[in-house]
């Protein structure tokens, strides 16, 4: 009991008086998540059903040009009370200031060289993943030069508020950082400029180091290079070795390349992408895939990939389409993957998007994958959605059920823009009787000022889920979830 | 579950709020303080946007275009990009492609995006009155955003706050 009303008072203590304005100048805001769980394996027809309870706030000040805030969480394990739980965990705190054209942060910042090939400190709630820089990080801008430095260890979270958090990438070890960055604004919309990133990782308890990365690049970019094309390139590389006592083995030399050519004349886009990533084995970055979000996104570590994306506006309408093509350095197999999609309205003021594509691996996974979203508006601000999703895997033209096909079918019914009910339903042909092929569930979200609830009760089958990008397996799903989002 | 349901129940008793204040860096270059723009004394429409946001666009368009009209809306629009680093480049294009006038702010990490949606769905906006009170926000697309929005001005000129 007294951890519930410790939780009680952490959770909403802060909240009362909090929404004050000192003067004119300084202002305190806060922000909660609360996550409420109770599940099991439905392949596991013996488990027993667990709950957690997780939450985490937010509080912040801001005062002139100094800006402060904290985030603390903590873990529940409500059906076995004498399980590990986190009362109190303080995730991130973070002290910004802003004078002149120098802004320093002490404590958390996320922070990422170019575009994420060097170095990517990024959140994504999906997968309870919020690495950030813990120390220092200062940065001067002026019309001409933006510079950056930073030094510190990574943060990951230690309580995530997720179904299906990420393990702590930095468990049982401490990873330092020391970067820094230049660009020069060279007029003419070009901006050009190097950036280098240290990295050491020391197990935890020891004084030594087990692996360190040195990491040398520069970024190109131009505006309006010739008539609406912009120019991006970048490129990267990295020495790294690795540590037993005593001994440091250098490993391959890695290097890491992306390069962007867009063409924008309405209604035309046009982007030719192109990225080469060749032994580049560093955890903590986000590099760009050119992949769509679908399962078995090829490897960033040693692939060459171009892609070309076309797309036209015909009035409310538009087409999309693209075509990548690559070499897959680990499966040791090409890649060719061509999308063809459109947005178009209907009779009855039907609004639908369809996109379907195949993507090949030869002697591997081929996928064949569709799309459809239909949106039709019924009374007033209500309308009801319908989506499906399929993807089908094929090997040597065979088309009988396999590994990684999935059907996914959503009915949402939108009562107002603060109320949606939705229906799901999951067939996934390949699995086994004990953890069943056919999934059901039903959501429903709510949200009146400042509060945000959504609710799920049902089963979903796991597999490979991506999120911005990123993908992971995540276990099936039965029972109950209930989620809010409050800002004071 | 008495104890979730007793804090859901006291999490809906709404107050009136103040706005995250935040700095970020300008598409283009230079720097943009909302603090600042509550100086001219108007309402301020923040939109988040990204540029594979398809519904986003579409507002992000009728808001340009009821700018252009000889009507034009007597309240601010700030724009803030969300793209991460896979699809960044496209929001100059896009940008360019669609016309738009208003300052956009980068936010590729969505530290602004979080302090003020943490579910981070689009597209999504916040109304702020000259004073930097929250005054309504827009979840997914709707038709009538900016009828929505200007009564709300009204309303809240009509209240004489």
């Amino acid at each position: 009991m007294i951890r519930y009303v410790f939780l009680f008072l952490i959770l909403y203590g802060p909240a009362w008086g909090t929404e004050t304005e000192m003067g004119n100048f300084a202002q305190v805001t806060a922000s909660n998540h609360l996550l409420f769980s109770n599940s099991k394996d439905p392949s596991d027809k013996e488990a027993q059903p667990s709950g957690h309870l997780m939450h985490e706030a937010t509080v912040g000040a801001h005062y002139g040009t100094l800006h402060t805030d904290i985030q603390f969480a903590n873990r529940f394990f409500v059906s076995n009370p004498e399980g590990p739980d986190n009362p109190f965990v303080l995730e991130k705190k973070r002290l910004e200031l802003e004078w002149k054209n120098w802004e320093l942060k002490l404590g958390d910042s996320h922070e990422q060289l170019g575009k994420g090939i060097a170095l990517s400190l990024y959140r994504d709630p999906a997968f309870g993943i919020d690495n950030t820089l813990e120390g220092a990080s200062i940065k001067f801008q002026s019309s001409g030069l933006r510079t950056k430095f930073f030094l510190g260890r990574i943060n990951a979270l230690h309580a995530p508020v997720a179904i299906n958090p990420q393990s702590n990438p930095v468990e049982g070890r401490n990873v330092w950082l020391a970067g820094a960055s230049a660009h020069v604004n060279a007029g003419a919309q070009i901006e050009a400029g190097p950036h280098y990133l240290a990295a050491l990782s020391q197990p935890s308890g020891t004084t030594r180091y087990d692996k360190s990365w040195h990491t040398v690049g520069a970024t190109f970019s131009k505006s309006e290079l010739w008539q609406n094309f912009d120019l991006y390139l970048e490129s990267n590389v990295l020495f790294w070795q690795h540590s037993t006592i005593g001994v440091a083995e250098m490993q391959p030399v890695g290097t890491g390349s992306y390069g962007s050519l867009s063409w924008v004349s309405a209604p035309w886009k046009v982007k030719l992408e192109s990225k080469n990533y060749r032994q580049y084995t560093f955890e903590f970055q986000k590099p760009p895939t050119l992949e769509e979000e679908i399962v078995l996104s090829s490897n960033t570590i040693d692939v060459f990939a171009s892609r070309l994306s076309i797309e036209r506006t015909l009035g409310r309408a538009s087409v999309q389409a693209s075509y990548l093509q690559g070499y897959d350095r680990f499966l040791d197999t090409s890649i060719h993957h061509g999308v063809l999609g459109s947005k178009f309205a209907g009779p009855l003021g039907l609004q639908n998007e369809v996109r379907g594509g195949y993507r090949t691996l030869p002697g591997h996974n081929n996928l064949i994958h569709a799309a459809l979203k239909t949106k039709l508006k019924t009374f007033k601000a209500q309308s009801i959605e319908f989506g499906v999703r399929s993807q089908h895997q094929v090997e040597n033209l065979d088309l009988s059920p396999a590994t990684e096909d999935r059907h996914r079918l959503e009915l949402t019914y939108v009562f107002s823009k603060s109320l949606n009910l939705q229906l799901g339903y999951e067939y996934i042909p390949t699995n086994g009787e004990a953890a069943g092929r056919h999934f059901a569930n039903l959501g429903g979200s709510y949200q009146i000022a400042k509060l945000s609830t959504r609710a799920f009760v049902g089963q979903t089958g796991g597999g490979t889920e991506c999120s911005a990008g990123v993908c992971r397996r995540v276990q099936p799903y039965s029972g109950f979830m209930l989620e809010t989002y409050y800002t004071f | 579950m008495r104890i979730i349901f007793a804090l859901l129940l006291i999490s809906t008793v709404a107050v009136a709020g103040k706005a995250p204040l935040f700095n970020g860096d300008l598409l283009g270059g230079g720097r943009l303080s909302l603090k600042k723009t509550f100086e001219k004394q108007k309402g301020v429409l923040v939109c988040f946007w990204a540029s594979w946001c398809t519904p986003c666009l579409e507002e992000l368009k009728n808001l340009t275009d009821a700018f252009k009209s000889s009507q034009k809306p007597d309240f601010d629009v700030i724009t803030v990009n969300v793209d991460t680093p896979d699809t960044s480049s496209d929001v100059n294009p896009t940008v360019r492609f669609y016309g738009f006038s208003f300052p956009v702010v980068l936010d590729p990490k969505q530290d602004i995006f979080a302090k003020y949606h943490q579910e981070r769905t689009l597209p999504f906006s916040v109304l702020l009155s000259q004073t930097g009170d929250i005054l309504q926000t827009f979840t997914g697309h709707q038709d009538d955003f900016i009828s929505q929005i200007q009564n709300a001005l009204s309303a809240l000129n009509g209240s004489g706050l």
